[in-house]
């Protein structure tokens, strides 16, 4: 009898939109036709390649690329054809990472070599960043690409008479103004959906204060008493 | 024609029934694939209690003989289910979810949790029943087809003539479910899912306890015990584990077959071997065996 815990998720205390973890998910619209090289960056090495076809050929308006168990590579420029996806103009990739530590990214290129989307660098306009969190406590966002920052606070699990079903995610735009939503607060395991609406956007999440809940009762707590003996003389320092 | 009596009243039935009862003992294993989840057990029984009655109509009526079950070792073989975060739909149209995000298990028991719980003499069942009497001629196996009744007596291996019970009807019930069955469960499935989850940081075994719900509720649901505990148990341990059903047979075999509730040798001892005389034995013929209201009687003819 053993319990699989996908330990990277409750570890994690730093979720940022440039390295995605187990914790957080990249959505990003693809407007136009063409053929796509995709790379898959771990730690800053790439680790995967894929391609993606969007044409009005295909019917898929999503497709869910899990940067953390595609095939690894093996011949470095030559995707296989497992790697392959193919999504129809307008349709959303959405990036994620099933298991590990995190930190991964993706550069796209058309094979035309004009556009590059680089999630390393910024997220851009109509991306959308999804982070759920599970470890209670008080976390700062921050989106470094203008500067500006708010406060989420995870509240403490509470174990009910029935089972807790999160809430939908609490939706946040990102402007150069700052965040719509400044200071939230959500239940663990909820969570938060960015909606950038600003050419470049960094979004970083970082546990300031954790929250381990109301201490554990400890067992028996003795009272001191403390007894004198009436008769003996008591020696008071004085300075 | 000289005659061979044997007589004992009712009440010296009810202990010679009652040693028989006394060494009644057996034990049983198994698993069963229930399809929500598994079980597997062991159980072992005794008898205890129980009235005889000896009626004219030939039988031997016993009612409420206990079957206390001891040890009765249940391990339930649980899958709880997976803890996932994600699977939103963060782009709702008229016309369906046009983003969906991928779900992401962070937790999942993997194999199933085993759920052992020990309630021995904590379940009882009841075995009503009519008997009627069999004779049986009985040489032991270890006697072989040269040996005469006198080197058969001086091997310690006579001819018996025995008596069994043989069961005309027997019903069982299951009659006692200690209450505390329902706490020992509770108390099993707390010490399994802390030993599961021990090891990880109070915040996050607490937030596994909270989405999986009240887990003695989800266990519970699991198992499909719902608001009576004895009908469950009752259910279980008849219908799925068959384990009355074991019981029922064997106490039915074993008065039947394997232990009687009277014998004797056959030739019957009248003297004892002394110095070099060799022991006196009459033969019994034509034996019957009755009971009545008042006594047990067993009849012979003595042959020559």
């Amino acid at each position: 009898m053993e319990a699989k815990v996908n330990i990277h998720a409750f570890s994690t205390r730093s979720i940022a939109s440039n390295g995605l973890c187990v914790l957080s998910n990249v959505v990003h619209i693809m407007p136009e036709e063409g053929y796509y090289n995709g790379k898959i960056f771990h730690k800053g090495i790439v680790v995967r390649t894929f391609i993606l076809n969007v044409s009005e050929e295909h019917k898929n308006s999503q497709v869910d690329i899990d940067l953390f168990s595609l095939p690894l590579e093996k011949n470095f420029g030559g995707a296989t054809l497992q790697n392959n996806y193919n999504l129809m103009p307008k349709g959303y990739i959405v990036l994620y990472v099933s298991e590990g530590d995190g930190r991964y990214s993706i550069i796209l290129e058309s094979t035309k070599k004009r556009k590059v989307y680089n999630t390393a660098e910024y997220l851009i306009k109509s991306d959308l960043f999804v982070v759920t969190l599970l470890r209670p406590g008080i976390y700062k966002m921050i989106d470094k690409g203008n500067n500006n920052e708010g406060q989420i606070t995870v509240k403490y699990p509470i174990i009910g008479k029935k089972r807790f079903i999160p809430n939908e995610p609490i939706k946040i735009t990102v402007t150069e103004k700052g965040f719509s939503k400044s200071d939230i607060s959500l239940n663990p395991s909820e969570a938060v959906l960015f909606q950038i609406d600003t050419e470049k956007s960094m979004i970083v999440v970082d546990l300031l204060k954790p929250d381990d809940g109301p201490k554990e009762k400890l067992g028996k707590q003795y009272r001191k008493t403390k007894w004198k003996n009436p008769n003996m003389s008591t020696n008071v320092k004085k300075r | 024609m000289t005659h061979f009596t044997v007589a004992a009243s009712e009440r010296t039935f009810t202990k010679l029934f009652e040693k028989v009862r006394d060494n009644v003992s057996e034990s049983t294993s198994g698993s069963h694939d229930l399809g929500a989840f598994s079980v597997s057990y062991n159980a072992g029984f005794h008898l205890e209690g129980g009235s005889l009655n000896l009626n004219n109509n030939g039988t031997v009526e016993v009612s409420e003989l206990d079957i206390v079950y001891d040890p009765l070792d249940i391990n339930f073989g649980i899958d709880l289910p997976k803890i996932c975060v994600g699977g939103w739909c963060i782009l709702p149209t008229p016309w369906g979810c046009a983003i969906r995000l991928p779900r992401i298990c962070v937790f999942s028991s993997n194999p199933d949790i085993i759920l052992p719980i020990d309630i021995g003499g904590l379940v009882e069942s009841e075995i009503s029943g009519a008997f009627a009497l069999k004779l049986q001629h009985y040489v032991d196996p270890a006697r072989t087809p040269g040996m005469t009744d006198l080197d058969a007596e001086l091997a310690g291996i006579p001819n018996l003539l025995r008596v069994f019970l043989d069961p005309v009807w027997l019903d069982i019930d299951l009659i006692d479910i200690s209450d505390t069955i329902g706490n020992i469960l509770d108390a099993a499935i707390d010490n399994v899912v802390d030993g599961l989850l021990g090891w990880l940081p109070r915040w996050a075994r607490d937030l596994i306890k909270a989405i999986l719900g009240p887990i003695v509720d989800l266990i519970r649901f699991i198992l499909d015990i719902g608001d009576d505990i004895d009908e469950w148990l009752s259910s279980l341990l008849g219908t799925s584990l068959g384990l009355l059903d074991f019981a029922l047979t064997y106490v039915a075999d074993y008065f039947a077959q394997k232990y009687p509730v009277y014998w004797i040798e056959n030739p019957y001892p009248i003297l004892e071997a002394e110095n070099s005389l060799i022991p006196v034995k009459i033969p019994l013929e034509s034996p019957n065996v009755q009971v009545n209201n008042n006594e047990f009687i067993l009849t012979c003819d003595i042959g020559a």
